[in-house]
């Protein structure tokens, strides 16, 4: 576990690393991550299943190309923010363009145009959020999962996630309460700088 | 410790649990933890409250939970990368780079891959001709820019034996304004130059950051071109590509250099093969004869070239513009392009004059040697001194173009008197420009507050060279307008009905979009390069409207084509591109958003991936129109018009130019700026940066008689200058700034009328006079 540990703590974070345009393992990384998270959350909004892939593509590639350029200054936004920001736009665009079909540009029906578009406001921020937290823990404990001792982990697992009570997944494991109080910590630590990892 | 019951002190301290619950505790203390917590339930409670992510332990429950679906898995993301072209992928002992060349792997950890001898560190930039690498040559200990051939290119043994040819003639040059090539060869069976490797960026990035640049620092940086050049066309070499690209300015020191000699030979040829008479290069910076297509290319026209970048420079426009480089060669041929000064007023007669001899369309008429011309840009490099001090106190750094070879003596004294007003300058920051003839200093009160350009002893002089240049021109026009039309068909029939895709052409990229633009004037079917598909005409026009993908065209077209957009597109602003949008503040009311959008904003939009805009002007007009009709109906509209003026005390007069046209003027009622730096709206017209806008938007309109003489000023001006900016009228006739605009608008079936570029947006709001109940 110590070595994880090191290695974990001292590689540069994901979007830090995608400064450098040759280092191809994090690109795909990248794009591995938060791909699906974009397909997710599309459907999520209400992209039917036939269009999310075509507007989740549309999506990455504009985030690929920009990525090299994006700012990281978090007083100008954060990269979460910018994210959504380029997913709800291609979403809206997606929609107007699915309005706009039937009848041409003109007229009154811009005006239902207008009004009918999905407003930023009405919870697609908060299923936004919540998608991007599943998604970066998933990532997280992909990569903290394997770094960590099996027994360590399974108390984890037991005792936060299938939410046992302490002493019996002590007994179970064959360890003491206490033990299995620092295998909770020591995981959660890992995967919240994992977290830390692959968001900034 | 008693059993069971904590008592607080035997329980560890709360800092050390917490300390404990994010596993930053020694193992020693994390032991103790643990034994007290095998015993201490208050204590547990404590631990799993300071606990990382505790808040969001439902979601860790989901993400291992939820499993990705079909559709999940059936996406190739790691396959998107590598479409993107965002790195470079390694296999098989062999590394691909972005734009398909294969290279060795490296041998050394670090390296991306190995050229013969060379460890490539990076890729520094791609062209249509190749790519350039960074690489490290170990037997020499040193850095070389390793230029390879573009693999599109290496099957043609042609263009191979061209490209070695032309940079083994460019590797006789040394020059301290020319980069010197080192080497070149072929490595396994990729031609390869070794070229000294230079720590600094293309003059393309420095227009694109800074101009208009001073007038003294683009002499300065034209001038050292001039002598790298001069160098070269007494070895008999002639550039054929003088482009920013192809000048490199070194980050120590500012040294101008010049690359790529005689290499654009080599694409042509690969062209040739598909396509006889078909010209490549940039086309913004040809000279006439290379985009009529000739082959025989004397030193003149790399002159001319310089001409063009140094236009760029002064005015950040280019003089040539175009929707396609068929447009632009005819307008090449034609010489049709603008006075530097009507763009930009503020640079020095004489300074205009020189880039006016350097692009005559006539090589004849041109400066005959780079020497010649390199020594009429010297005294602007050293004349501009008060502004080029001011700089460099200002920004505590190096004075642009200070290495120009201090040449005589007006380099160095200072009157310390304005030779205009003669009143006395009290330190050289007070000095905002200098007579355009002579160079003598003019203090600000006279520059700016009355507009002066001229010293005492020069002003008549002046205005005698001016009418004098006016009957120069007309004898010009009226020889010329004879030939041009015979040489705009044949170019047009050269370029028109051209069927080509990037592979067959064997180009690169970038050559290959503008045979792909000629195309599309023609019938045309073009492959995309990107993607391979094939494209029909109408579906090209479409992709490229895409902002992502007119991104990439931007990319792809360099940083020139960038500005040439938009000023075609929209001949009100340069380097403003228009685009309306639904949608509108608060959202209350159904409303149309028009905006304007510098190219910075067009850029932060493509960013955020906005693109449901139309980007033309007609399609700008045929909104405004819409929203007109609906309004005269009494329809609950309210136009709102975001925009980005010059500065803020012009902020309504493009609003006034597109609401007036439309009739709009009379409903105007308030006028709200979007202030970046403050982060919002502000409405209060007490503010000073609204205040002049407000002053600006209800100007009284202007009477008959003003409005005609005004008219007739304009009329007589573009006729001397070839086109004039909003602000120049304003102030010479003491204009509001809508007012001016007003008489442009009169004028601008017309044309030629240009406005210097803008910064900042701003917002007009409109509505109809008869306000329908609420």
């Amino acid at each position: 576990m110590g070595a994880g540990q090191h290695e974990l703590g001292t590689r540069p974070s994901l979007l830090l690393r995608l400064r450098d345009p040759r280092d191809a393992e994090s690109w795909r990384e990248f794009a591995e991550l938060y791909g699906p998270l974009v397909l997710r959350y599309l459907r999520r909004i209400g992209v039917s299943g036939d269009d999310a892939p075509d507007v989740a593509q549309e999506v990455m590639q504009i985030v690929l190309k920009q990525m090299p350029r994006f700012d990281y200054d978090p007083a100008k936004g954060t990269f979460r923010g910018w994210l959504y920001t380029v997913t709800t736009n291609r979403a809206r665009r997606f929609f107007a363009r699915q309005r706009r079909r039937p009848p041409a540009r003109g007229g009154t029906s811009n005006v239902e145009m207008v009004e009918g578009l999905p407003d930023a406001g009405a919870g697609m921020e908060e299923k936004w959020e919540r998608e991007w937290q599943v998604r970066c823990l998933q990532a997280a404990i992909a990569t903290v999962r394997p770094r960590v001792k099996g027994t360590t982990w399974r108390a984890f697992e037991m005792a936060v996630l299938e939410d046992r009570p302490p002493a019996e997944v002590a007994r179970e494991l064959g360890m003491s309460i206490g033990q299995v109080y620092v295998s909770k910590s020591r995981v959660l630590k890992r995967l919240s700088e994992a977290v830390e990892m692959v968001t900034t | 410790m008693s059993e069971g019951s904590p008592q607080d002190d035997a329980c560890v301290p709360e800092e050390l649990i917490r300390r404990a619950a994010c596993d930053e505790a020694s193992p020693q203390e994390a032991d103790r933890v643990a034994r007290h917590l095998d015993e201490c339930e208050e204590c547990r409670r404590r631990f799993d409250r300071a606990l990382p992510l505790s808040d969001q332990v439902d979601r860790l429950r989901e993400a291992t939970t939820v499993a990705p679906d079909a559709q999940e898995q059936d996406m190739d993301w790691s396959g998107m990368v590598e479409r993107a072209g965002v790195t470079v992928v390694a296999q098989a002992g062999r590394v691909t780079l972005p734009n398909g060349l294969v290279l060795e792997s490296p041998r050394h950890e670090g390296y991306l891959a190995r050229l013969g001898s060379f460890d490539v560190v990076s890729v520094v930039g791609q062209g249509g001709m190749g790519i350039v690498l960074r690489a490290y040559e170990e037997a020499l200990d040193r850095h070389v820019a390793l230029k390879v051939m573009s693999p599109r290119l290496l099957y043609d043994e042609q263009a191979r034996q061209r490209f070695l040819r032309e940079a083994r003639a460019a590797a006789r040059l040394n020059h301290p304004n020319i980069v010197t090539i080192h080497a070149v060869g072929e490595a396994g069976s990729v031609p390869y130059i070794a070229m000294e490797f230079i720590e600094g960026e293309s003059l393309g990035a420095v227009i694109d950051r800074e101009a208009p640049m001073d007038a003294g620092r683009a002499a300065g940086i034209a001038r050292e071109m001039l002598l790298g050049l001069e160098h070269a066309h007494r070895a008999g070499i002639v550039h054929r590509d003088v482009k920013p690209g192809n000048v490199i300015i070194g980050t120590e020191g500012g040294r101008v250099k010049i690359t790529d000699f005689g290499l654009a030979r080599g694409v042509a040829d690969a062209v040739r093969l598909t396509r006889e008479g078909t010209t490549t290069g940039t086309p913004w910076y040809m000279s006439p004869e290379q985009a009529r297509g000739a082959r025989d290319l004397d030193a003149r026209s790399d002159l001319f070239s310089v001409g063009v970048v140094l236009f760029e420079m002064l005015t950040g426009a280019l003089p040539f513009p175009g929707e396609s480089s068929t447009e632009v060669m005819r307008k090449i041929a034609r010489g049709e392009g603008p006075d530097v000064r009507a763009l930009r007023p503020s640079v020095p007669f004489e300074l205009a004059g020189v880039v006016r001899r350097a692009m005559e369309r006539s090589p004849r008429r041109r400066y005959q040697t780079a020497t010649e011309f390199a020594g009429d840009l010297e005294r602007f490099v050293t004349a501009s001194r008060t502004t080029v001090h001011r700089e460099a106190v200002a920004s505590q750094g190096r004075g642009p173009g200070a290495e120009g070879g201090g040449s005589g003596s007006s380099g160095t004294t200072f009157s310390g008197r304005c030779s205009a007003c003669s009143g006395v300058i009290v330190s050289q920051l007070s000095a905002a420009g200098a007579c355009e003839v002579c160079g003598e200093p003019i203090c600000s009160t006279c520059w700016q507050a009355r507009g002066v350009r001229h010293c005492a002893e020069h002003a008549e002089q002046a205005k005698a060279g001016e009418g004098a240049r006016l009957a120069e021109r007309l004898e010009r026009t009226a020889e010329e307008s004879k030939t041009a039309g015979a040489e705009a068909a044949a170019a047009a029939t050269a370029e028109g009905g051209a069927v080509v895709s990037a592979r067959e052409a064997r180009v690169g990229e970038q050559t290959f979009l503008r045979l792909a633009e000629s195309a599309l004037e023609g019938l045309g079917e073009v492959v995309d390069p990107l993607s391979g598909e094939r494209l029909s005409v109408r579906s090209w026009a479409g992709l490229a409207q895409r902002t992502d993908r007119a991104a990439e065209l931007r990319d792809a077209l360099g940083p020139s084509r960038r500005r040439t957009e938009a000023t075609d597109q929209f001949p009100v602003g340069a380097g403003v591109v228009y685009q309306v949008r639904r949608g509108g503040l608060g959202r209350r009311r159904p409303s149309l958003v028009v905006e304007a959008r510098s190219l910075t904003h067009l850029e932060r939009f493509a960013r955020d991936g906005h693109d449901d805009a139309p980007s033309s002007r007609t399609e700008l007009e045929a909104l405004l129109n819409e929203a007109a009709r609906a309004a005269a109906a009494g329809a609950e509209w309210h136009l709102v018009i975001a925009y980005s003026p010059t500065g803020w005390d012009a902020a309504a007069r493009d609003l006034a130019v597109a609401g007036g046209r439309q009739g709009f003027r009379d409903r105007l009622v308030s006028v709200v700026l979007f202030d970046h730096e403050r982060g919002g709206f502000i409405y209060d017209e007490t503010d000073e940066k609204l205040a002049p806008c407000v002053r600006e938007a209800f100007a009284p309109t202007l009477d008959r008689a003003a409005l005609q003489e005004a008219q007739r000023f304009a009329r007589d001006y573009v006729e001397l200058h070839g086109s004039i900016s909003l602000d120049h009228l304003a102030e010479e006739l003491g204009l509001s700034r809508v007012n001016a605009a007003r008489v442009l608008d009169s004028l601008s079936g017309e044309g030629g009328f240009v406005l210097e570029q803008m910064a900042g947006v701003g917002v007009v709001l409109y509505r109809p006079t008869h306000r329908p109940p609420e």
